[in-house]
C-alpha cells in the first residue's frame, strides 16, 4: 500500500475507523513517515471535530423516544390508533352534505307541518273572536250599522268604511231576511259583518279578503253556537249563530253558492 | 438531503456505516462516500 495514493474515500473511512483492521493498521504505519498523508488525516480530523462541535444538534423529543423505544407492534397500533382516531373525524366529512340535506328537510317539514297545524290553530282562535262578536253585537243590540235589506244601499256604505268592497248578498235562503251591515273588527282588521235573520235566529257572516285559497264550507260548534266557515274568491266568509248546524250549514252552503254565481 | 442525513448520522449520532446505510436505506459502499 505504501506509495500509492489513497482514495479520499479510503481515508474518511479510516479516520473514521470503519475501515478493516489490515487496511486501518496499514494506513497508521504509513501516517508515521508520511508527511502529507498526516496533513489530510489531520485536516479531515479538524473537519470532524469542527463539525461535531459546531453544527446545530436538536435533541429528538421524549415522547418520540419512548414511542421508539416501545416494542414495534405497540408503536404500530399506537400509531394505526391515532391515526384512526384522525380517520374517526375525517370519515363523518362525507356525511356532511347529508347532515345538511337533512337539516334542511327538517327544516322544510316542520314548515309545512306548521302551516298545516297553525291552520286550525288559527281557525280555532278566530272562532271564538266571532263568537265573541255575535254574542256583542246580540248582547248590546247594535246589530247593524246600516239597517237595510237592500243589499245595493248596505255595500256601499260597508266599502266607505272599509279598505275593501265586500261582497253583500241577500238572504240566501226562503224565510231569512237580511237586515243590514256593520263594520267589526275581527283577525286584526276591520271586517265586514252582514247579518240576517232566520225565523228568530240571528245569523252574522263576517267577510274580509284573504289569500287563502277556496275552502269548501266547514261546520264548527262551541258554547252553543254553530260556525261555518268557507273562503271563495280571495274572500274569507265566516258565519255565526245560535241556530242549528244543519240549518247554519244550509244557509252557508247558499250563500256560498250565490257568491259563486255571482 | 442525504447528505445531510448521513453526516448528522455519522458525526454526531455517532453511528457505524452500517448502522446508517440500515436507516437511510442506502448500499454501504454510497454511505463511505456520503460521509466525506
Amino acid at each position: 500500500m505504501s506509495g500509492e495514493r489513497i482514495k479520499a474515500q479510503q481515508l474518511n473511512a479510516f479516520v473514521d475507523g470503519e475501515l478493516e483492521l489490515s487496511q486501518q493498521l496499514a494506513i497508521e504505519a504509513r501516517l508515521l513517515s508520511d508527511e502529507v498523508l498526516r496533513a489530510e488525516v489531520d485536516a479531515l480530523r479538524g473537519l470532524r471535530d469542527a463539525v461535531r462541535e459546531r453544527a446545530e444538534y436538536h435533541a429528538a423529543p421524549d415522547a418520540l423516544r419512548v414511542r421508539l423505544s416501545l416494542p414495534a407492534a405497540a408503536a404500530a397500533s399506537s400509531s394505526v390508533a391515532s391515526r384512526a382516531e384522525w380517520r374517526g373525524w375525517f370519515a363523518w366529512r362525507p356525511l356532511v352534505p347529508a347532515f345538511v340535506i337533512a337539516g334542511l328537510a327538517a327544516w322544510g317539514l316542520s314548515l309545512a307541518l306548521n302551516a298545516d297545524l297553525s291552520q286550525p290553530g288559527r281557525d280555532e282562535a278566530l272562532m271564538r273572536e266571532v263568537i265573541a262578536s255575535h254574542g256583542r253585537s246580540t248582547v248590546g243590540q247594535l246589530l247593524v250599522d246600516v239597517a237595510s235589506s237592500d243589499q245595493h244601499a248596505v255595500k256601499p256604505w260597508l266599502s266607505s268604511r272599509l279598505d275593501y268592497p265586500p261582497p253583500v248578498a241577500d238572504a240566501p235562503v226562503p224565510g231569512a231576511s237580511f237586515l243590514g251591515g256593520r263594520v267589526d273588527y275581527l283577525d286584526g282588521r276591520p271586517v265586514a259583518a252582514l247579518v240576517y235573520r232566520q225565523r228568530q235566529h240571528l245569523i252574522d257572516a263576517y267577510v274580509w279578503p284573504t289569500p287563502q285559497r277556496d275552502a269548501a264550507v266547514q261546520a264548527l260548534a262551541q258554547r252553543g253556537f254553530n260556525v261555518a266557515h268557507w273562503a271563495h274568491g280571495g274572500m274569507r266568509f265566516w258565519l255565526v249563530s245560535d241556530i242549528n248546524r244543519d240549518e247554519l250549514v244550509a244557509f252557508a252552503q247558499a250563500l256560498a253558492k250565490a257568491e259563486v254565481q255571482r | 438531503m442525504i447528505f445531510r442525513e448521513v453526516l448528522v448520522l455519522r458525526e454526531l449520532e455517532d453511528l457505524s456505516y452500517k448502522e446508517i446505510a440500515r436507516i437511510v436505506d442506502v448500499p454501504l459502499r454510497m454511505t463511505q462516500g456520503g460521509a466525506q
